[in-house]
């Protein structure tokens, strides 16, 4: 038997026992760094990221034997307090002391207002825990233990069972660790012997970093395990910041209002869209821009028209839906002018910064009127015109729209002038069965003129009234008249001793018995039979006149160079002429054209009168043939010089002059014992008075005839008839 | 080389692993009587209106401000550690937010001011932009919360009375305040 161990045999089985035992050194290596890490997983389940899903409690009691025995690992996962029912086993904080956390069975699940709460119970206790959980303090539901697992785990928290299950494991590895990093060392200086170097720097370098960042990597979880138990975060999220649209809104008004329609005026001409109303419909105020729904207005209604106060003033009422009628505020106000101030409103406070302002107006009284005329000739309560046109003149006064119309019916009228019915449309051209003035409001003067044309003779009344542009009408009031449009005639007839004596103390007054016989003259005077001044002839009453001036050139002599003169004998009582004066120069021939008595200026005219002439220099005015009178009964001068003067006056340029014809004086002696009658006819309404005057100063009136002449006097013409 | 490599690792890990789980074990100084929790951390929740959270979304909000504009609403903070630690809480915007229309962050940021005073206005923050809560962050009033109290405070939301209409119909939504808990 060979004792002896081949060397090479011994060898292996050495080398054999060596791998063995590294084999199992190895096993117990990572046995241990598992019972470390798993350990780790324990402790430090409650804080890490996964505490969601799973998270360890360790159960020291026995309150919950013999389900969960003492020295388990409860599995704990989180859950919503609503998913909890009756039976689960939850963990939760102890109501008495927050260090506590404890693990019980629901016993029972209440609803506490809108809050829920557990009544809990040990399995192992006889009665229930004597305090109600709140949802808040819930921190999971047990789904699963691990028996014994805890008692290690409890062992832990001493300083022996740190050492003996962690200190000891962990020296064990960092030791095995400091070995395996020195047979590294010592292989890596083989390996750099055998030049192997540049091969595996690069395998080195790869192997380095992920070293390195597996290192960094646990390193950090470690870092951010530590972390996590000094800082913690909570956040409000979701926050939203929404600025509303604060501009202002922008507001109108709407108004609709009402005329006094129930005055029902036929063929009105209208309301003129003045602003007066007899009541309002609507005054609704509106939100033009903005939210209807939650911009408001705020409105005052102020008496007059006066300016509105600032928006920020309290006296506004505020808060007003868009579209608030307001006719109910308006109506109750008085006759008159307001103001309705208004402005719109983004609340709570962002408003128009200036008030709209909007006058409402309200009218509900009556005009009034005054006639204050009508044409014709007024006599006893009639108006008698001899025009078939007929007017009146009335005066209406409103106190408040003032817009007034004035209106008239015609009616018929009776005998005694009483007004009947009226008079309905056709039957007066023109006349559509009323009448008013076309004036359009604003009407400047209240005092108008009402006028109806074509009307026939007869009796006729103006039934008269007003109305306002609200239509408040007034009460009427009548003008009575009558239109005669013939002439009548008449004539005188004398009873009784009387005499007429004409006496005639101008000679040769015609210019018909040939030139200027017993005429005096000077100047440019001469007599004509005819004369034409451009195209206008001029002709005198018999077969001649005299023209007393130059009627065209220049250098013409004054007025004063030109005289036609005669003396008039004393008993002549009037002095009657015809003239007809035409001018060139109206500008400077004034006057163009006198008449004296014994040197007396008593009658002149000038180019004056002709001033709507447009060229002063080109333009021929004429007076045409005029009647001229004077009286001459109180001249008792034994002769009366008469002197007819006319020419030029300013300078002797463009000509003035003028033809004289029919110059005459005569005397009508009547008696006062005499007795005198009129008579006339006429076609109209016939002779209701005759008129007479004496010595052209006073008129008489007569209504019947005869009569007598009332003073003793020399009666002088003309004696006339009148239908009035 | 790949032993030292793998050595040094193993060493990083049983020092990391070890050195983690003595922390956890003793910073711990709970204790329960029917059950003892393996260890604590700094827990700070807001009430959500139903429970403790870490998030509560959607939270607070303000619309139809204009300038002028004043009003508050409550929040509730809570120390949830599970360990006795008290917790000082500062607020700060945490960026990213929804605009409507673009460009309304740029034109709120200083013009809306928020302050968190405690709920009885005994103390509190200050009016400070948006833009301050995003760049600066503010620590809130009435010191830190002990482990399990509650603080409660008012959200106030203000804006700059002088604001010109430039702001009207401006929003912005989904902004994140941020509450940091950190041990004292």
């Amino acid at each position: 038997m060979n004792c002896f161990v081949p060397l090479d045999k011994s060898g292996t089985m050495a080398k054999k026992i060596t791998s063995s035992l590294r084999t199992i050194g190895k096993i117990l290596e990572w046995m241990v760094f598992g019972m470390l890490i798993i350990l780790y997983l324990i402790v430090l389940s409650p804080n890490l990221p996964t505490k969601k899903y799973v998270s360890t409690y360790i159960v020291q009691t026995g309150s919950m034997e013999p389900t969960i025995h003492t020295g388990s690992i409860a599995l704990i996962r989180q859950i919503n307090a609503d998913q909890i029912k009756k039976g689960d086993i939850i963990i939760f904080t102890s109501p008495k002391d927050p260090n506590q956390t404890i693990l019980h069975r629901v016993f029972e699940v209440k609803q506490k207002d809108k809050n829920i709460e557990f009544e809990m119970k040990g399995d192992n206790n006889t009665a229930p825990d004597n305090w109600m959980i709140p949802a808040v303090s819930i921190k999971g539901i047990c789904f699963s233990t691990i028996p014994f697992l805890g008692h290690p785990a409890a062992f832990l928290k001493t300083q022996k069972g740190f050492i003996i299950l962690i200190g000891i494991p962990a020296l064990f590895l960092i030791i095995l660790q400091i070995k395996k990093i020195r047979e590294g060392i010592d292989e890596e200086v083989q390996r750099r012997i055998h030049k192997q170097i540049k091969k595996e720097k690069t395998t080195d370098v790869i192997t380095g970093i992920g070293i390195l960042l597996l290192a960094s990597l646990t390193g950090l979880l470690s870092i951010q395990a530590v972390r996590a138990l000094f800082i913690s975060k909570a956040t409000a999220s979701g926050i939203t910041f929404s600025v509303k649209d604060f501009t202002p809104p922008t507001t109108t008004v709407f108004i609709q209002g009402d005329l006094d329609e129930t005055k029902n005026i036929v063929g009105t001409g209208g309301w003129h869209g003045y602003g007066w109303y007899e009541r309002y419909d609507n005054v609704n105020l509106r939100i033009q821009t903005g939210d209807p729904f939650t911009h408001t207005i705020n409105y005052q209604l102020l008496s007059g028209d006066v300016a509105c106060p600032v928006a920020s003033d309290i006296s506004y009422v505020t808060g007003l839906a868009h579209d608030t009628n307001i006719e109910n505020v308006v109506n109750v106000r008085t006759n008159g002018i307001h103001t309705l101030c208004y402005f719109g409103t983004n609340p709570p406070a962002f408003s128009e910064a200036v008030a709209h302002k909007q006058l409402l107006k309200l009218d509900r009284e009556n005009p009034a009127f005054v006639i204050t005329g009508a044409s014709g000739t007024y006599s006893d309560g009639v108006y008698y015109n001899n025009s078939p046109t007929v007017s009146a003149t009335v005066s209406p006064a409103d106190g408040f729209s003032g817009y007034t119309r004035g209106r008239f019916d015609l009616t018929y009228a009776d005998a005694g002038h009483n007004c009947t019915t009226p008079v309905p449309s056709g039957v007066i051209p023109g006349y559509p069965g009323y009448n008013e003035d076309n004036l359009l409001p604003p009407h400047l003067s209240p005092t108008r003129t009402l006028t109806q044309t074509n009307i026939p003779d007869g009796n006729w009344c103006f039934r008269i009234w007003v109305y306002d542009d609200v239509q408040n009408k007034s009460g009427y009031q009548d003008v009575s008249f009558t239109v005669d449009t013939s002439i009548p005639t008449a004539s005188l007839s004398v009873t009784g001793s009387w005499t007429k004596k004409v006496e005639e103390n101008i000679d040769n007054g015609g210019f018909e018995s040939g030139g200027t016989t017993d005429w005096k003259t000077a100047g440019n005077v001469t007599t004509i039979a005819s004369d034409t001044i451009g195209t206008t002839p001029i002709t005198p009453t018999g077969t001649a006149m005299a023209r007393i001036g130059q009627t065209s050139g220049s250098s013409g002599n004054y007025a004063w160079e030109n005289r036609l003169m005669q003396s008039i004998p004393a008993g002549a009582k009037s002095l009657s002429l015809f003239y007809n004066f035409l001018t060139r120069d109206y500008f400077l021939d004034d006057p163009g054209f006198f008449i004296r008595l014994n040197g007396k200026d008593i009658f002149h005219t000038s180019a004056w009168m002709a001033d709507t002439l447009v060229d002063p220099f080109d333009s021929v005015y004429s007076t045409g043939w005029t009647q001229w009178y004077y009286d001459l009964s109180t001249i008792t001068d034994p002769f009366i010089n008469l002197s007819i003067s006319a020419g030029n006056t300013g300078d002797q340029d463009v000509q003035s002059w003028v033809y004289i014809d029919q110059v005459t004086t005569y005397v009508v002696a009547a008696p006062s014992h005499a007795q005198y009658s009129f008579t006339g006819t006429d076609t109209g309404t016939g002779i209701s008075k005759f008129y007479y005057n004496i010595d052209s100063a006073v008129d008489y009136t007569l209504y019947t005839t005869p009569f007598k002449i009332p003073i003793v006097n020399n009666q002088s013409q003309p004696l006339a008839s009148s239908n009035n | 080389m790949n032993k030292i490599f793998a050595g040094i690792l193993g060493l990083m890990l049983v020092v990391g692993v070890t050195s983690g789980t003595a922390y956890a074990l003793f910073s711990s100084k709970a204790t329960a009587s029917g059950l003892t929790f393996a260890t604590g951390n700094a827990d700070l929740r807001i009430w959500d209106g139903d429970s403790w959270e870490s998030d509560w979304n959607p939270s607070f909000n303000f619309s139809g401000l204009y300038p002028g504009f004043t009003n508050f609403q409550l929040f509730y903070l809570k120390n949830e550690s599970t360990s006795p630690i008290n917790l000082a809480v500062a607020g700060k915007i945490k960026p990213g937010v929804t605009e409507n229309p673009t460009g309304s962050w740029d034109t709120l940021k200083g013009v809306i001011s928020v302050a968190m005073n405690l709920s009885d206005d005994s103390a509190g923050t200050g009016w400070h932009t948006l833009n301050d809560w995003f760049t600066t962050g503010y620590d809130l009033p009435g010191g830190a919360i002990a482990q399990t109290a509650q603080g409660n405070y008012k959200f106030y939301v203000q804006v700059d009375p002088s604001a010109t209409d430039t702001i009207a119909s401006k929003s912005i939504s989904d902004l994140v305040f941020e509450f940091t808990g950190t041990q004292q």
